[in-house]
């Protein structure tokens, strides 16, 4: 009985603390606009209205791990269109994130250098695609935050 | 002390529980899913519930090294199978990371005398929240309050999956104790 009385406890103390860091993290949490991206350079924060762009239709390919090529289509913008309007050209790296935090790194190369990189308008978010890549796991769905940062 | 063997039976045993860990879920992920989405957190669940199932083979077969030796297997099948995910052939490492905690949580409950619910449940608990952090040095890259929930949401669903765990090796045991837990082969 005792330990019934324990094992009960120490679940709800579990679940307490976990109720208790969602209300912290849920409230810490930007609220960003839907098909709006969240663009963070040092301290600076601003928002891409990706409505506000001229759609593209976009088509192409990835392949996963499997060696499994998936075609890709939907409109979408140039993620070098959407970030010209800010003019923040002068940096390494993009790293876009997801919802759920998942993240995946874009090269300045990438972005500027090639048309692969688009952010894709879909009707539950943004999905980051990058055209002809072999490595799928960079099509990071629920695209919310895109943060710049340099490699000094 | 008599050493005990890896027989057959505990082989069988052991790869049944490797099996139902791995499928378990993927079956439950969409529920699981569901959940972690609204906490805005990558996962942490579904690992926690695939870790009772070895834990259920570690305690039954009670061979040194049998977690994660299970761990290892279902980390090969995962990327055999290109399920892999986003940590690609570090999966193997992902999945054994949690094997390696049960095999000390086991040692340790064992030599003290103490194997009971709750220290089944422990041991789910923070094989679940290994796993979270290893995804997480790995994969995710979380900080502060987020990587926080991310490994409490690991640890409270493996107490969780921990006593659910002990209670299924309450009905079990009778059943096995006989034959695999005994390690004969006939």
């Amino acid at each position: 009985m005792k330990n019934k009385k324990f094992t009960i406890g120490f679940i709800i103390s579990c679940l307490l603390i976990v109720t208790v860091l969602t209300v912290i993290h849920l409230s810490s949490r930007p609220e960003i606009p839907p098909h709006h991206v969240m663009l963070e350079r040092g301290d600076k924060i601003e928002y891409i209205d990706v409505d506000s762009f001229q759609m593209l239709n976009v088509e192409g390919e990835t392949v996963n791990q499997k060696g499994e090529i998936k075609k890709i289509s939907g409109k979408g913008i140039l993620l070098r269109n959407a970030l010209a309007g800010i003019r923040s050209e002068n940096f390494d790296n993009a790293q876009v994130i997801s919802d759920d935090e998942y993240h995946a790194s874009v090269t300045w190369h990438e972005i500027y250098d090639t048309d692969s990189v688009y952010l894709l308008r879909e009707d539950d978010g943004i999905r980051l695609f990058i055209s002809e890549d072999n490595d799928s796991k960079r099509n990071v769905s629920n695209v919310v935050k895109i943060v710049l940062t340099t490699s000094e | 002390m008599k050493k005990k063997k890896l027989t057959l039976k505990r082989l069988i045993f052991m790869a049944l529980c490797c099996d139902i860990g791995f499928v378990s879920k993927k079956l439950i992920s969409p529920v699981t899913n569901m959940i972690t989405d609204s906490l805005h957190i990558p996962g942490g669940i579904g690992s926690s519930f695939s870790i009772m199932f070895i834990i259920i083979g570690a305690v039954i077969c009670d061979v040194p090294g049998c977690a994660i030796l299970m761990c290892a297997v279902q980390g090969m099948t995962a990327v055999i199978i290109g399920a892999g995910g986003s940590m690609g052939l570090l999966m193997v490492v992902g999945y054994i990371v949690p094997g390696i905690v049960i095999e000390i949580c086991l040692l340790i409950f064992r030599k003290l005398k103490i194997v009971s619910s709750n220290t089944i449940a422990v041991t789910n608990a923070l094989a679940g929240a290994s796993a979270t952090v290893f995804a997480n040095a790995v994969t995710f890259g979380l900080k502060g309050i987020a990587l926080v929930l991310y490994v409490a949401v690991g640890f409270t669903s493996g107490v969780i999956f921990g006593y659910l765990g002990a209670l299924l090796l309450k009905r079990l045991r009778p059943i096995l104790r006989t034959d695999c837990a005994a390690g004969k082969d006939s």
